[in-house]
């Protein structure tokens, strides 16, 4: 019955995409006001009616509806109710549902801040108003995905034979599953909004204030939930995956920076469009090109073609869709963008420094960076077509290349909010910031000797231009808040990552009950190990106690467990989070009757680097709320 | 106080320090080992190093590293050990030679072309 | 002409990724390794055998090739399933095999020998695998075609099927001096 009502909620769905793709176009063509009308009776359609799939589909989850196929793949009746829930978006099939879903709930939230925007009369405001055409896009975009969802990848197909549930994925049940995909999805599918705006104003020849504010707001808001679900899922797989890591460069996870530094890119030049109307063409491609780069990431996810651990599906087929549905969107949003290019007045002047080339400057590095993890993802797989031999670039490749292009990135950003629009003397700049960089120096030094007590000249660099991202915006805390958090949080991310690098202590030992191991200025005793069991898995839980100059710390509790369904075992790590450091502890391998193998690390300021990106995350929120004005 | 006292003696007269499944002689040669297993591929495992990997492989090419790292081996005599075996793919970290070129050198080249770009560009006025 | 060069560049490096990636998707092929030895003398080594009366296999008991060397195990389901080519290989193409038993109880390996048929001329008994580890074997089984210098020619990963075995290894072998 559930499985029937999705499939139909489905069709109607793509009756309801293919209605607002193709009237309000038509309608644009034709001056038909009635068909432009029916831009925003179509979207609220389709939006309901994909909703109902997804809630039908969560419903065939809470409600153990094995005849369902993918619910059979990825559910089981003893899997906690939590998991059930989100179970949805634990494989392809569903995930494109959630895609999907939330490309309608952005074209609803576009919809509702259009409406107050609108000018009394709506006949007028429809033949000029972008906003007809900006829907029509966002149903196209709705249309091809519904689409592949339909004849490819449909989760309400039918089980074959008798299923009792293959369970989900135990790597996947962990909080950090709850809440980093749908994240991740709303940023990624947030550009598409901007995407659609920019192409709307494109093909109407009207990329104006209005397209400029709009724009800036959705690919801000999109920015920061990308920023949040990236965030999030560097610290599930920290707490998940067992070694401490952050970032391993997998080539999923730079599947999801690439848009993500596209996008920080694309808020920069809005910004630049907005205050001094320059840089309109390079803003309009970079629209688009952060859209291109969150389907190329949705379809290097699925296809296969990458090794990853993360990878959802593996199937050539359905990668062969994914990639013509993204060649062609692209295509076409590329020759609308030619067709339509504003041919910029470059009469204004550029100068060499001013906060105009330096913010201009910041997006060229931000996609050569872009270019560069690319690049390196790819690399692999190009020289495997041209028969040249089989590679790997991984992450110590990612850290060595990216250091560079950081620290540059990271003087323009202590230069940027310091210089004026237009024209900025160098000797100007030179007072405003000698100041600053002693200090900053100073600070770096002590910061540095008092936390490592040792000086090297790549951590002294890299504090000290931290320290002076942060005093080089700290006079525009009042009038540019939103710039200020984000950079804030940024230069905490980095001193995060600098110093937990440089800081982390790790013992891998052998150990039976009653030994002790010192990890950095902490002693771990093994204290014993008990069985457990929980609603879809047994195991070992074993207990171990954290002491410091001969006072109790803490009790850590790591353990193994083994899913009974898929017959999969797992680590779950145990973590005593700090402001100034985690202690992790991780179960290795029992080694005999007594004894087990150990994983321990002390791991100094680590938790900045989240604490970073979610100031990061809060600069985007208030950039996204308040009206800036750029002093 | 009493169990702190108790706890030190407990230390002191017993033998409860734990091992170090791959002991060295410094803390210094053991973050040398985790850095070197980070760039080393488990070839049978998803994208993961040696370091992070259980798989039976995995161990044993640490165990293989380390015994080669006591022996003090260096870090190229340890690479192309691997590599004679394995490949290049065994590798994170691609070497530096024709083929790898411009994925080496890529970001430089592309913004030393916008730099002269944009200040011909520039000064042209 | 300079600007529209400038902006049909990121169009031609979508195009550029598109045609990899599809290309990607149907003929990827370097999750297979290659073997660098390939071309290379065999790596020496000194084992003890299982089932036999020598005590000692190296490198200097292999005949004259071509021959098949092959890494496996009892506790590998896919040698298990490969155990009947191989017998097959011996007694119809008359191909000498060896075996190396890669880090294996060897009572385990005496009793399935015994039970199934022992399809090798000798068995080494690589018990920390450091022989399988200069070889480069990654996963078992994995079969070794040596030539009549014992230089490495190919190796096969994974279990010998009749299609594996007309379609590339009675080939190789035969191009290489197998007499028919």
């Amino acid at each position: 019955m559930i499985r029937i009502a999705g499939e139909i909620s489905l069709i109607i769905a793509l009756i309801a995409a293919l209605i607002q793709s193709v009237f309000p176009l038509w309608g644009y063509k034709r001056k038909n006001i009635y068909a432009l009308a029916l831009a925003r009776p179509a979207a609220i359609a389709q939006f309901i009616f994909v909703t109902s799939a997804y809630v039908l589909l969560t419903l065939g989850f809470a409600n153990n509806d094995f005849s369902i196929s993918y619910v059979a793949a990825n559910s089981h009746a003893s899997l906690p109710l939590m998991y059930k829930l989100t179970a949805v978006w634990g494989a392809h099939e569903g995930s494109i549902l959630l895609w999907i879903l939330i490309l309608n709930s952005w074209t609803m939230v576009y919809a509702a801040t259009m409406s107050c925007q609108r000018a009394s009369s709506w006949h007028l405001a429809y033949k000029n108003h972008p906003f007809p055409l900006v829907i029509a896009i966002l149903g196209i975009i709705s249309l091809s995905f519904l689409c592949f969802i339909i004849f490819t990848s449909n989760p309400f197909l039918a089980t074959v034979g008798v299923q009792t549930g293959k369970d989900l994925n135990p790597l996947l049940q962990d909080p950090g599953f709850v809440i980093h995909p749908p994240m991740l999805y709303i940023g990624y599918v947030g550009f598409s909004v901007a995407f659609a705006i920019t192409q709307a104003a494109l093909l109407l020849g009207k990329l104006d204030t209005h397209w400029t504010e709009t724009t800036r707001r959705f690919a801000v808001c999109a920015w920061s939930f990308l920023t949040l679900g990236i965030m999030l899922g560097s610290w599930w797989a920290y707490r998940v995956l067992g070694w401490g890591g952050f970032w391993f460069w997998d080539p999923v996870e730079n599947a999801s920076l690439l848009p993500w530094l596209a996008g920080t890119a694309f808020i920069h030049v809005l910004v630049l469009v907005e205050k001094r109307h320059i840089g309109i063409a390079w803003a309009s491609l970079l629209a688009i090109i952060c859209f291109a780069l969150s389907l190329l990431g949705t379809f290097l996810v699925r296809s296969g073609v990458l090794i990853s651990a993360h990878t959802f599906a593996n199937d050539p087929e359905r990668g062969i869709v994914l990639l013509i549905l993204l060649a062609l969107l692209t295509t076409a949003a590329f020759i609308v963008y030619l067709i339509r290019l504003p041919i910029a007045n470059k009469k204004n002047s550029l100068h060499l420094l001013s906060r105009d080339t330096l913010l201009l400057g910041n997006s060229v590095l931000f996609i050569i960076a872009m270019l560069t993890i690319l690049l390196g993802t790819l690399y692999p797989l190009i020289l495997d077509a041209l028969h040249l031999g089989a590679i790997s670039v991984g992450a110590p490749y990612f850290n060595s290349i990216m250091l560079p292009i950081v620290l540059m990135g990271m003087a323009m950003m202590c230069i940027a909010p310091l210089c004026k629009w237009e024209y900025q003397s160098l000797l100007g700049l030179w007072n405003k910031i000698w100041k600053k960089i002693l200090l900053s120096f100073v600070l770096a030094i002590i910061l540095v000797w008092s936390v490592t007590n040792s000086l090297t000249f790549l951590t002294l660099l890299i504090m000290t231009l931290s320290i002076l991202i942060v005093f080089s915006v700290l006079s525009s805390m009042r009038f540019l808040p939103a710039m200020f958090l984000a950079h804030v949080g940024f230069a905490i991310l980095i001193i995060g990552i600098l110093l937990s690098s440089f800081l982390t202590q790790e013992r891998e030992v052998r150990v039976k009950a009653g030994d002790v191991t010192q990890v950095g200025p902490y002693q771990f005793l093994f204290i014993n190990t008990t069985g457990i069991h929980g609603e879809n898995y047994r195991g070992i839980r074993a207990a171990f106690e954290v002491i410091k100059n001969g006072r109790h710390i803490v009790n850590l509790y790591p353990e193994k467990r083994i899913f009974l369904v898929r017959d999969m075992v797992m680590t779950k790590v145990d973590i005593h989070p700090g402001i100034f450091r985690d202690l992790y502890i991780a179960l290795g391998e029992p080694l005999n009757q007594n004894e087990w193998s150990v994983r321990m690390y002390y791991k100094p300021f680590v938790r900045w680097i989240w604490f970073g990106a979610m100031i990061m995350v809060i600069g985007g929120v208030v950039g996204m709320l308040k009206r800036e004005t750029h002093a | 106080m009493r169990t702190w006292v108790g706890f030190l003696l407990l230390i002191w007269f017993s033998n409860i320090w734990a091992q170090d499944i791959y002991p060295f002689a410094s803390n210094q040669d053991a973050k040398h080992f985790t850095a070197l297993t980070q760039e080393v591929r488990c070839v049978v495992c998803q994208n993961q190093t040696i370091a992070d990997s259980n798989a039976p492989l995995a161990l044993d090419l640490r165990k293989k590293i380390h015994a080669m790292l006591l022996a003090n081996k260096t870090d190229a005599e340890i690479k192309s050990y691997l590599v004679e075996r394995y490949g290049e793919f065994i590798l994170f970290q691609p070497a530096f030679n024709k083929l790898t070129l411009i994925l080496w050198l890529f970001p430089f080249l592309a913004i030393g072309i916008i730099i002269l770009y944009f200040s011909a560009k520039l000064t042209k006025r | 002409m300079h600007k529209k060069i400038i902006y049909l560049t990121p169009f031609a490096i979508l195009f550029l990724l598109l045609a990899l990636l599809a290309y990607e998707l149907f003929y990827s092929d370097y999750k297979n390794l290659e073997s660098p030895l390939i071309g290379k003398p065999l790596p020496p080594f000194h084992l003890e055998t299982i089932f036999s009366e020598k005590k000692i296999f190296s490198e200097k008991d292999l005949v004259k090739g071509p021959l098949l060397l092959t890494v496996w195990a009892t506790w590998c389901y896919s040698c298990e399933l490969e155990h009947d080519m191989l017998m097959k290989i011996r007694d119809q193409y008359h191909v000498p095999i060896y075996s190396i038993l890669y880090k294996d109880d060897v009572n385990k390996v005496k009793v399935w020998l015994l039970n199934k048929g022992n399809p090798f001329i000798l068995s080494g008994n690589d018990k920390n695998g450091d022989t399988a580890m200069d070889l480069g074997v990654y996963g078992t089984p994995e079969t070794f075609v040596i030539n009549a210098q014992q230089k490495i020619i190919y190796r096969h990963v994974g279990m010998i099927d009749q299609t594996v075995w007309e379609k590339t290894l009675y080939p190789l072998l035969q191009k290489n001096g197998l007499s028919a």
